[in-house]
Parts: structure tokens; sequence; C-alpha cells
């Protein structure tokens, strides 16, 4: 029952103009985040999601954060389908998607509600996501018997080396390039998300991979518009460009930038179309460069998954399907669908 | 022109724009100044792109490039006072490389000055020693203020071991013998207001600065500083603006905007563009300021303001999202250890 009303609440999202929950992004920028997160929830994937040993959670929450609006669908999915109460915290004055995902569920009797109010947040299992400050409040706000499963700060990257890519249905037409995969990849949700890509890491020449970088980032531009920038990423993406102008390279189109920066100069820090390219030799550099990361680098896309095997237990993809995720997956590290179950 | 002409320039400009008769215009002042550190500065030079040819074509510094790359005139080998950025909790600290203080100082004792009680130069201080924290361009200030006094200054300090001395501040107080110039952080004032403080000495001044609102915690301004006249004995409250990157320093109180030295000029910049914004235009805050010598005259800053028509900045904060940085981190990464 509760996996047919979960598919018959994705099927009503997908009638849902997602352009007004998400303001911040241009319309075509919204529309292409709404449909690519509610793409992989079929209604056998919905069976498969639903499908788990022992009984569901009677309640949960989950505290949704401001970036990425789209961020709870898959888990609410994933909850409901197993038959979970939900309350959806959303931030207070940014209620995002969360009303609409509550009133729509509703409507196919699931029981999902959305709240501004902080001190709603009290279920056995809490899923969050959100800064690493709100991760240690919550930690000290819930009870010690409360399984929160806490999605703090991350980022993810690019190891790029040349390699051929298999085609790949979920990947936009027109986007087929290594480079272009991964300006698709930092143009949805305007690279604002933990799997957005903030950093390339390329074994091509810098001011090769900046050109053919730029050329693509241009094109998604042209596909999905930038939509608002805040007046402080603007200035961090200033400040870094005058960084890349003084060591590096920088290209920037209207709406986007690349700035190709060595690897010594490298922070990961998502801004808004805006990735930090920069060159290293081979996979052990790139192991070496990512070490003091590992524990907060969320996806890797690459096209050798092979040179990071065993290394972490990072979720890996092909460019194009940072922002794209299968369902089944690791998230943070974690097998997220797993992180679900009720321990028996 | 050489380095001790523009200095000698420069304490000329103070000099006159104090007197209220400029011996040039500040332009003019400006545009060489800039001119020549772009000769002596491979950072600014790259950054550079056209000919500058008056204030609002400057190269304006991002504030935080200081964290990333050696900005200024000082080669690495030279010998150079340094101060650094608040906080340490997020690694880097951004460094303004000087080769000596005297422009700062020569700017900044007359401008305290002017917005200080007279004569007031005995100091107690919330702030490290600078004994102990050289890189502190705030407690450099400060440990300027007892040549404020008309006669026997003095200033004791009161930070250390991440928390304010009570006791010790508590007894400087009792036992002063006349008015005391309070020097203070925001957090620290409202760690020693939290303390039961003893009131100050009739006649005295509390100086705040170091911005409210901190990584964690935000503190009202306006319910910190009726606290402070309610607890500490009606003393006059005076606001300072200024940063590490900076040689000056703005004044004001708790009713009025910032007011900028003569030689040092406000703009706000469009944060998208970096283009300079009409007079009265809320913006980005960038900072001319002529005692940079050493380092980038035009300093871009992440915080928020509008430039009224008279040159005063009425501030406005950080620029949305933009990360927390002042003094008032120092004590705030101390409560958060002892948290």
């Amino acid at each position: 029952m509760s996996v047919g009303n979960t598919a018959r609440w994705v099927a009503l999202l997908e009638t849902v103009d997602p352009v007004p929950l998400a303001p911040w992004l241009s319309p075509q920028g919204a529309q292409a985040a709404w449909d690519e997160a509610l793409a992989p929830l079929t209604l056998s994937a919905l069976a498969a999601l639903s499908t788990r040993p022992g009984p569901p959670w009677e309640h949960a929450a989950f505290v949704a954060a401001g970036t990425v609006f789209t961020a709870p669908i898959e888990w609410l999915a994933a909850l409901l389908a197993r038959g979970t109460k939900v309350v959806l915290k959303h931030p207070a004055g940014n209620p995002g998607a969360a009303e609409v995902l509550a009133r729509t569920a509703q409507l196919c009797d699931l029981p999902l509600t959305a709240t501004g109010d902080r001190g709603a947040v009290r279920a056995p299992l809490v899923v969050a996501m959100g800064s690493d400050a709100t991760m240690r409040s919550l930690r000290r706000e819930l009870p010690a018997t409360t399984r929160l499963l806490a999605h703090g700060h991350r980022f993810s990257a690019v190891w790029h080396t040349g390699a051929e890519l298999a085609p790949d249905p979920r990947v936009p037409a027109g986007f087929a390039s290594a480079w272009q995969r991964i300006a698709a990849d930092a143009a949805l949700h305007d690279g604002r998300g933990c799997l957005s890509p903030t950093v390339v890491f390329t074994q091509r020449p810098l001011a090769e991979a900046c050109d053919a970088l730029a050329q693509a980032m241009q094109q998604a531009q042209e596909r999905w518009p930038v939509g608002d920038v805040s007046p402080a990423e603007s200035v961090a993406i200033r400040t870094r460009a005058a960084l890349a102008r003084v060591v590096g390279e920088v290209r920037s189109g209207p709406g986007w930038s690349v700035h190709g920066l060595p690897s010594d100069r490298v922070r990961p820090a998502a801004m808004a179309r805006s990735l930090v390219v920069t060159r290293l030799p081979n996979a052990a550099a790139l192991r070496s460069w990512l070490g003091p990361w590992r524990s907060t680098l969320s996806t890797l896309g690459t096209d050798r998954p092979d040179h990071l095997a065993g290394w972490a237990e990072i979720r890996t993809c092909a460019p194009g399907r940072m922002q794209r995720p299968d369902l089944f997956r690791l998230h943070d590290g974690v097998d997220w669908v797993a992180s679900l179950d009720r321990p028996l | 022109m050489t380095r001790p002409q523009l200095v000698a320039r420069i304490r000329a400009f103070i000099d006159g724009s104090l007197a209220g008769t400029p011996v040039e215009p500040f332009e003019a002042l400006a545009l060489d100044i800039h001119r020549w550190q772009i000769e002596r500065d491979p950072v600014l030079k790259a950054l550079t792109e056209a000919p500058v040819t008056n204030l609002a074509s400057l190269t304006a510094m991002p504030v935080n490039l200081f964290k990333d790359l050696p900005i200024g005139t000082v080669r690495a080998d030279e010998p150079c006072v340094v101060f650094r950025t608040s906080g340490t909790t997020q690694g880097r600290r951004g460094e303004h490389r000087i080769r000596t203080t005297e422009l700062y100082d020569y700017g900044s004792l007359p401008w305290a000055r002017r917005h200080l009680p007279e004569g007031l130069g005995n100091v107690v201080a919330l702030l490290g020693d600078p004994a102990e924290s050289p890189d502190s361009s705030l407690s450099h200030m400060v440990a300027l203020f007892p040549a404020l006094a008309t006669e026997g200054g003095q200033v004791t300090w009161h930070w250390r071991d991440g928390e304010v001395q009570t006791d010790e501040l508590h007894e400087r107080i009792r036992t002063a013998d006349g008015p005391l110039l309070l020097c203070t952080t925001a957090f620290a004032l409202d760690e020693w207001l939290r303390s039961d403080p003893a009131p100050l000495p009739p006649g005295s001044a509390v100086m705040v600065t170091g911005g409210f609102k901190g990584r964690v915690h935000s503190l009202s301004g306006a319910d910190l500083l009726a606290a402070a006249t309610e607890k500490l004995n009606g003393p006059t409250l005076v606001t300072e603006y200024g940063m590490s990157e900076l040689s000056s320093q703005l004044w004001g109180t708790p009713d009025s905007p910032y007011g900028p030295p003569p030689w040092l000029l406000a703009l706000a910049v469009d944060p998208h563009s970096g283009r300079v914004l009409p007079s009265g235009d809320e913006g980005q805050l960038r900072f001319i300021d002529l005692c940079n010598l050493d380092s980038s005259l035009a300093i871009d800053t992440l915080d928020a303001g509008v430039v009224l028509p008279d040159g005063r900045v009425d501030l406005r904060g950080r620029l949305p999202g933009a990360p927390a940085r002042g003094c008032s981190l120092t004590v705030e990464e101390a409560w958060e250890k002892r948290a």
C-alpha cells in the first residue's frame, strides 16, 4: 500500500511546477533539478527501497538544508514507502519544497508533515543535512536514544584522465564529452550541493583543461542559466579569480568561471558555477592530495574509478552522474538505504 | 618617487587634513602611492589590467587574498611588522606586512584623540598583551593610547589564557584614581558584563570593536551597549572599526556612523562587479587607506555598508553569507573551547 501511494506521490510531484520552490535558481535550473530528483523513483525502485529486513521505523524526522531543495525527496520516498510517519523540518524562513512535498504526500494518504519548528524534530530516527554546526547542535539537543544520521559539510571532486567514457542515458543530451559532463554536474543546483564538483583534478595541461571546461561551462549556462548569486558568493569568486590571475589561469563568462590553480593552492569550496581546475600527474598524487580531505569527500566523479579503488569509502561515478546519482549508492560513505533500517 | 618621499607626503597630508588645510588632493596622493605599489608588488601588478586614472579605477585587493598571497611591497627577506587576522580554527590567517608602524601610529593616535574624551590615557584593555600577541593590530593600536593621557598614561592587559582576568580587572578598576578608558571587543565586553563588573570611575569611556557576530554566537549590539551603560556607571561609549589589513581606523558612537580619517576614503562597491556605487547605495565596503603604503592602498572588505555623502560609513554588518571575522573571534574560540 505504501509503495503504491508513494508511486502516486512521485507521479503527482512530476506535475508540480518547481520554479517557485527554488526562486534562487533559474526556471530552467529548478526544472532540471526537480526532474533529476524524481527520475530514479520508479515503481520498481520504490519497491526495492521498501523491501528491507525488519520492521520500519514508526516515526522519523528529516532536517533539510536550504541549498539543495530536492535533497529530501529520495529519503522521504524511502521512508514513506516503508510506512514511516515523517516530519520534514525545513530552514526557518526557507520552506523550499517542504510544504509542497507534504501537501502532495497527504493527498496520496502518506503521513508527511512539514514544519519550520526545530522543536518538532523529535523522533527515534532523525536524518539531518546541513552545516557541521547544525549537526553538532542537533547531537547536543537530541536524546541519546535517537538514531541521528548526520550529513554535514561535504564536497565533491573530479579526477579526469582522458579515458573514454561509456554512453549514459541519464547524462543530458549534448553533454557527451568529459568536460561537458563535468559542466552539467556543476550546473545542477548551480554547484552548491555536496554532490556538485568543486575541484577538477586533471592530467591534461592546465591551460588546455581550463579552455575545454570553459567552453562546456558556457554551453551549460546557455542550457541552464545560473540563478541568483549572493554578494558573498560573488566576492568569494572574485577573490579566487584574483588568486588564479596571479598564480594560474582564469576563464569566465556570464554566470560562470573556471580558475586554474597549482594544486597546493586549491581548497575545496562550493561556489556558484565556479570550478577550480588543477593538474596532477597521476593517481598517487591524487590520493596524496585528497588524504587530508578524506573524511569530507562525498563523491569523486572520474573516468578511472579503479584509481581510487579501496582507498576510501566514497562514492565514485562517471562525470555527468555526480548530481544524477543511482538510488542505491554510498552517501557520505554509507549505504544510505541501509542506514534507514531499524536495528533488529 | 621614493618611499621616504611618499612617507613625507602622507605625513604632511595627515597633518594638513587634521588642521583643516590638506596640502594636496587625496586622489593625487592615492594615485602616486598606487603606481609606486604596482611597480613593487607583483601581485598588484598582475591584478592591474588597465592604467589607473582615478580612484574608481584603483585595483582593490580582496581582503581574503591576504590569506593566500604575500600582498604588498615588502619582500620576503626584508624585516617587517606582521599583523594577522583573528581566529585560528579556520586555518589560514591573513597577513598584513608593513615595514614599520610609523604611518600606522602617526595616523591612528590623533584620530583616536578626536573621538575619545580628552586626556583619557589610563587604559584597561580586555585584549591580549602585545608583548604576547605582537601580531594583533588592535593591541598595537591600544598600546598607543597612553600617549593620549594628559600625564602619566598607562595600559594594562586583562585578556589571558582564553578569558577575561576578572579578579585583576576588578582590582585595577577599584584602585583607579581617575577615569579609565576600557578598550574591548564586543565578545570580551559581554563576558566582562556577565561577571558582575566593578563600575568604572566617573568620566570613563568604553571603546568597543570587533563585531557582534561570531561563527556561532551573535550579540545584540544595542543590548550589549545598554548593559555597559547600566553596569559600568554610564561611561562614554565609542565604537571603533578597524582591520588587520588596514593602517587606519574609523570611529563612531552607538548613535552615529563610523567616521573615517581624511586619509582613509570609504567607497561602496557592487559585490558582483566591484564597480563603485553612487553615494548612499548599500554595497560592499572598499577602503582606500593612504597609510597602507607598504601593503595595498585599496582593500575590498567582506562588510556591507552605506557611505554617506559626508564620507561617514553606516555599517550594515557582514555581506550576507560571508564568514565571520574580527577580533571577537578570538574570544568566541575561547568560549567554544570552554563549552
